[in-house]
């Protein structure tokens, strides 16, 4: 071992925090290298100083009534808690979008219920109905006109799409869905 | 180091909601919770906040304390982690470690005076040379004599980064002794 290398070593071994191989090769060094054993023995004394001038410190301690003080607020102020569940880590952003997907996935349902029900109309006010196809309409990716024959009766002659606008209170951005009439999600436009 | 049978009665009792058993847990480690806090933020009022922080986070968290470790540790862990958290949210800690080494002390008695001073003075002094992690490995370690695991542990770092802090902090202890205080190095 070169001194550079116990050199190293010698502030862990001065607080006994090398392991026994590494420690028993460096005292090999250091029996045959002098200054390398003085550097030890400074550090460890150093070290040792340290310790006792932490020991000789005045004790700090709280007076009593602070103790006590700070005591009643953490009882009255913590509770114990339960480990985190995956729901307390979710973060706010993910529970706001997933309370949004629960509120669409609702309003989904309820339209594919009421909307194309047989012989019956019944719009609401998030619902309109999609411009009849035709020159000049607005072109929907993927939308195809159907025939006439296929189309269901309780539908205007010639409609076949249903558009859902969804407007945020809060930012006003809005999300108009495109539905055939058998309710196959045909697009978006926001 | 586990901890002991009273302790682990005591963790049973808060948890089962008698919340006056918390104090008898906690009363044996004020003193060496204040000590801690103080040196690692060297000022009386952060460590006292500190403190108060680590007790606050150790009532709310006792469910996952983990009974096979000892208690102090675990709480001296929090304390750390208090520690950590303030002084990233503090400004010019620098500043206020050094101030604190100018013999910045907490309420010195007229008869206890100079020679407490000197003592305070030169551990800050020598802790104010280490870096925050350094500082934080160094009182763990050598102070309050945790192992290398348990102070890894604590600090949540592997056992070769204390290894390599404690080997950094303890020459700069070992420079700073030898150039400032030579009388402390050759023992009064």
């Amino acid at each position: 071992m070169t001194c550079r290398q116990a050199k190293r070593r010698i502030p862990l071994l001065a607080g006994g925090d090398l392991s026994p191989r590494r420690s028993r090769a460096t005292q090999r060094h250091l029996v045959s290298c002098p200054d390398c054993r003085k550097e030890l023995e400074a550090t460890a004394a150093a070290l040792e100083e340290a310790r006792a001038l932490a020991r000789r410190e005045p004790e700090l301690d709280w007076s009593e009534p602070e103790w006590r003080t700070v005591l009643a607020r953490i009882v009255s102020e913590g509770t114990p808690k339960r480990r985190a569940g995956v729901r307390r880590r979710l973060k706010p952003a993910m529970a706001a979008s997933l309370a949004s997907a629960v509120v669409l996935a609702g309003i989904a349902v309820v339209l594919r219920n009421s909307i194309f029900r047989p012989g019956e109309s019944r719009p609401g006010p998030a619902i309109e109905t999609a411009q009849v196809r035709g020159p000049g309409s607005p072109v929907i990716p993927g939308v195809e006109p159907e025939p006439a024959s296929r189309t269901p009766k309780s539908l205007p002659a010639g409609q076949d799409v249903v558009s859902v606008t969804l407007v945020s209170e809060e930012t006003g951005l809005q999300v108009v869905w495109f539905f055939d009439r058998n309710f196959e999600w045909k697009g978006d436009d926001k | 180091m586990r901890m002991n049978e009273e302790e682990r009665k005591l963790v049973e009792m808060v948890l089962s909601g008698r919340t006056e058993a918390f104090e008898p847990l906690v009363r044996p480690y004020r003193r060496a919770l204040l000590a801690l806090a103080f040196r690692l933020t060297r000022n009386l009022e952060d460590a006292k906040e500190v403190s108060q922080e680590a007790l606050l986070r150790a009532f709310k968290y006792l469910r996952r304390c983990d009974t096979s470790r000892s208690f102090r540790n675990w709480l001296f862990q929090i304390a750390a982690n208090a520690a950590r958290d303030r002084a990233r949210r503090s400004l010019g800690e620098r500043g206020a470690l050094e101030d604190a080494a100018r013999d910045r002390r907490p309420d010195p008695g007229p008869e206890t005076g100079r020679s407490e001073a000197e003592f305070r003075s030169g551990l800050m002094a020598c802790l104010t040379a280490l870096s925050p992690r350094e500082r934080e490995v160094f009182v763990l370690r050598d102070l309050e004599e945790l192992d290398i695991k348990e102070t890894a542990r604590a600090l949540g770092c592997s056992n070769i980064s204390v290894r390599v802090h404690l080997t950094s902090a303890r020459r700069k202890i070992r420079e700073r002794i030898r150039r400032e205080y030579p009388h402390l190095e050759k023992g009064r």
